[in-house]
């Protein structure tokens, strides 16, 4: 098998600059090995005009939006590149960047890429980078549910046009991504002046592909919504990004059941799920993640990071009581433990029972049948 | 697939701790059938407010019946939802303050 390729999900909201950084990318030499994947949305294909250049393995796809209607042509572009590099008629790429429309939101395209079994095994895990516009981003991300879908997915979250904004624009810019989403690398970034390459370069993490996370990027992750933690609600408009802290370790049955419920009546409006959980008879944390109805296998870890051995969760949700959310989920871990309590009350149906007061024993089951 | 029942082998899911390392590497290994008790008696005690029950079929699948005796089969818990809301009255919600109630209630506790 090939080496596997690096993917990065370029999204932002229209007009916020994506086009202008991925070309300037583009013209950098050392990215000449990048594949690029353009959803064109409506009938001018801006984008693909502009960057058409890049190289031949351009795939443009159909009208009509990412995130819906054509996810099978993420996946039909992916096939087409990767037969035509492997017979050899465009050159070797080394990543891909797939470029969305202004107003795709980026999970479906991420749960695309995660069930495509091409995907799986040729890709990295993808890198999200969000372009907000430096000037008009707040607007943006206040009135369209796209825009803020955008910003909580993303990995690094570029501001552009730091030329033309008010310093107070970008303030208040940086101020509601970072509620949007704590854990991001956030950048002020000219565009024009300023090539971010270094942004489609694929981390050297050994997690990305054996799914083992080591303590010091936990700490490095927590770090950044450290301060954030203190004070437990921040609020951006409808979006509000909340701190759970539970003190007693979560049984993982209530756990399980419980987002897998939350997320099927309210996963479009559960943006983001990012915490460290202390799980009943565990010895470390598990790291769980999701954005909406995306949940990224959770990661049981051999050893806490630091002495705080709490289940930190941060929601970032929209239109939703985060105190509903609190008393929730200790609802069902407290119902959990009762209704396993009561289990333990009755007997297996093979275990036999009791008749005219007498126990008795059932056969037990053939050691061949047990295994 | 079992040949006497046509049901296929169980789908993973990621909030199994049964076949987990983590788990089994506790010394106590949490089996299949364990979990899936667990699972389906607080699957009961949540859907007892909408009036259906729930139960393990095989080990891997769960039938999920109301008390008109319609019944829907599936195999994963995220699965169980969108059966759960045809099946009942109202829509299943983890935040409605009544669900809550009631759970806590049926747990005896104060919280």
């Amino acid at each position: 098998m090939s080496e596997r390729v690096g993917a990065f999900l370029l999204t932002g909201f229209l007009g916020s600059g994506k086009t202008t950084l991925l070309r300037s990318v583009l013209e950098d030499e050392a990215f000449h090995d990048t594949a690029v994947i353009v959803n064109e949305y409506g009938k001018v294909g801006l984008d693909h005009d502009l960057i058409a250049f890049s190289s031949e393995s351009t795939v443009i796809m159909p009208g009509g939006c990412v995130c819906c209607t054509i996810r099978e042509d993420i996946e039909t572009s992916l096939r087409e590149l990767f037969e035509l590099r492997d017979a050899g008629r465009i050159p070797q790429f080394r990543r891909i960047v797939i470029e969305t429309t202004g107003i795709a939101e980026p999970v479906p395209i991420l749960m695309t890429l995660r069930a495509n079994p091409l995907a799986q095994a040729r890709l990295h895990r993808p890198r999200v980078i969000t372009v907000v516009d430096g000037v008009l981003g707040r607007d943006s991300l206040a009135r369209f549910d796209e825009a803020s879908a955008q910003v909580t997915s993303a990995d690094v979250v570029v501001i552009s046009k730091t030329d033309i904004a008010l310093p107070e624009a970008l303030v208040q810019v940086e101020q509601a991504a970072r509620i949007l989403n704590p854990w991001a690398e956030v950048k002020r970034v000219n565009l024009l002046e300023c090539r971010l390459s270094e942004l489609f370069v694929q981390p050297d993490r050994a997690a990305d592909e054996s799914g083992t996370i080591e303590s010091a990027h936990v700490d490095e992750m927590f770090a950044s919504s450290a301060t954030d933690l203190r004070r437990s609600e921040h609020r951006h408009q409808n979006i509000v990004s909340h701190s759970l802290v539970l003190e007693k370790p979560l049984d993982w049955t209530a756990f399980g059941v419980w987002m897998t419920m939350l997320l099927h009546r309210h996963g479009a409006s559960v943006l983001r799920v990012k915490g460290l959980l202390a799980v009943d008879g565990l010895p470390g944390p598990t790291l769980f993640q999701s954005a909406q109805h995306l949940v990224h296998p959770p990661v049981h870890m051999d050893a806490w990071p630091s002495a705080d051995r709490r289940s930190r969760v941060v929601f970032i949700v929209r239109d939703l009581d985060p105190r509903l959310i609190d008393a929730s989920l200790r609802a069902f871990d407290h119902a959990s433990r009762h209704a396993v309590s009561r289990l333990s009350d009755q007997r297996p149906a093979g275990s036999g029972g009791v008749i005219a007061g007498r126990p008795v024993r059932r056969p037990t089951t053939p050691a061949w049948i047990r295994g | 697939m079992c040949s006497l029942c046509a049901a296929l082998g169980g789908s993973r899911n990621w909030t199994d701790a049964a076949g987990q390392a983590a788990f089994a590497k506790t010394g106590r290994n949490v089996t299949l059938r364990d979990e899936r008790s667990r699972r389906v008696a607080l699957l009961n005690a949540v859907l007892v407010r909408y009036k259906l029950t729930i139960s393990d079929w095989g080990g891997n699948s769960y039938v999920l019946s109301d008390a008109a005796g319609r019944t829907a089969n599936m195999y994963t818990l995220g699965g169980i939802w969108s059966d759960a809301d045809r099946l009942a009255s109202e829509p299943c919600d983890p935040l409605d303050q009544d669900l809550i109630a009631s759970l806590n209630a049926s747990a005896g506790g104060s919280r």
